[in-house]
């Protein structure tokens, strides 16, 4: 059955996300949910749709001693589990995801003059044949990347090419931002990405959905990987 | 540990967007930050099911708050609030509300636009619902309006909503 388009799903879908659906018909969607990705997808649009109405709602800064709290229990659970694993990179992609979202912001911005202060090389991103594709460049202190594409950039109006910094030490790709594809464009990174940044071995480009990977992590195929220089 | 640096970072950016939604829902600064806690030990712990989420990270995060929330809530007599105004003593000036910017400011434009294209009982009605945790029944009593009409304003306040951000939008979720 497609849920997608079945009207009695979509209604509980609203009537779960609205908070109206209640007890034990509550629990019946859920399970249903766990079962049907098309029923799941209907409780997503639901969210994306309401999220809004918590906009107008007074932030409300939590004590200091609600932090301490969470620190604890994530350290109990640390040491309760069987898990051998000492980090997790799916947070750490998560967070890099939502910080992602405040970095963005910055390149949406109408584009100043895309003068950067003498900006040093960080890597050249090159094809098969090293045809070079993006000129990836950063401000002394690396904060900022101007990012500058070639006429040789392949268009794809069906996906964005996304940069990733490659840590030395084979941890997990952290994202630095969607490359334009033509034109050039000025990057403002947070703290995470310059570190990430700073201890790159190379930079990537993968082929991600149309305003980068929804995850935090690369979704689609790598089709480029380029050396980072060191900073003389 | 660097993934608690990250989970600490997230903190600083949704904490007290998260904790104004549950003081709103659940009335008890005290229970409000005992779900915070619960919601942020469950992000750490579920950070792979957001991976499977197709959506936006803060998305995903209010939405276990909302549900946790909801799942505490009883159906007791609830203090209404006439206007529907935020709690002065309880909002915090300095504190900033966490705006998402993978969506355009169009789009969220658009979801606001619609909602107030509801008509006033509509609006009200998923209002008490969505922000204040108020069940269809609570609705009635809160707005002395027979229930089967509360349940009729709120099927028809969702379906004009969704037809109305349905036009505006293209797919939101990946």
């Amino acid at each position: 059955m497609d849920y997608n388009n079945d009207p009695l799903i979509d209604e509980l879908a609203a009537q779960y996300v609205l908070g109206t659906l209640r007890g034990p018909a509550r629990r019946r969607f859920e399970r249903v949910c766990e079962q049907n990705s098309s029923a799941m997808l209907a409780l997503r649009r639901w969210e994306d749709r309401l999220i809004e109405l918590t906009e107008a709602i007074a932030p409300v800064r939590p004590s200091p001693a609600v932090w301490r709290k969470i620190e604890q229990r994530i350290r109990e659970e640390r040491q309760a589990s069987r898990s051998r694993r000492s980090t997790n990179y799916l947070m750490l992609a998560m967070a890099a995801s939502v910080l992602l979202a405040i970095g963005i912001a910055s390149w949406l911005l109408p584009p100043r003059s895309t003068q950067v202060p003498s900006t040093q090389l960080v890597a050249t991103i090159a094809d098969e044949q090293q045809a070079p594709l993006w000129r990836v460049e950063a401000t002394p202190e690396r904060e900022k990347l101007h990012i500058v594409t070639t006429a040789a950039v392949p268009l794809d109006q069906d996906h964005a090419y996304e940069l990733w910094a490659l840590p030395e030490s084979g941890a997990p790709p952290v994202s630095l931002g969607v490359v334009p594809q033509r034109g050039e464009t000025v990057l403002t990174l947070t703290d995470a990405q310059r570190r990430a940044l700073a201890s790159a071995v190379n930079v990537a480009i993968s082929r991600e959905p149309p305003g980068g990977s929804p995850t935090g992590a690369p979704t689609g195929p790598v089709l480029f990987v380029a050396p980072v220089v060191i900073p003389g | 540990m660097r993934d608690e640096g990250a989970l600490r970072e997230l903190y600083e950016l949704v904490s007290a967007s998260l904790l104004g939604v549950l003081l709103r829902m659940l009335g008890s600064r005290a229970v409000a930050e005992e779900v915070l806690q619960d919601v942020m030990v469950r992000v750490w712990q579920h950070a792979d099911q957001y991976v499977a989420y197709r959506g936006r990270a803060f998305t995903w995060i209010m939405s276990i708050a909302r549900n946790r929330a909801i799942d505490l809530l009883r159906s007791q007599r609830r203090h209404v609030p006439l206007d529907n105004a935020p709690d002065e003593l309880l909002a915090d000036e300095n504190a900033e509300q966490f705006t998402d910017t993978t969506t355009s400011a169009r789009v969220r434009r658009a979801l606001h636009d619609c909602f107030e294209r509801l008509t006033p009982e509509q609006q009200r009605c998923l209002s008490l619902a969505y922000v204040d945790g108020f069940s269809q029944d609570e609705i009635a009593t809160a707005i002395a309006s027979p229930l089967g009409t509360v349940k009729s304003w709120v099927r028809r306040g969702l379906s004009n909503l969704r037809r109305c951000i349905d036009s505006w939008t293209t797919t939101t979720t990946h």
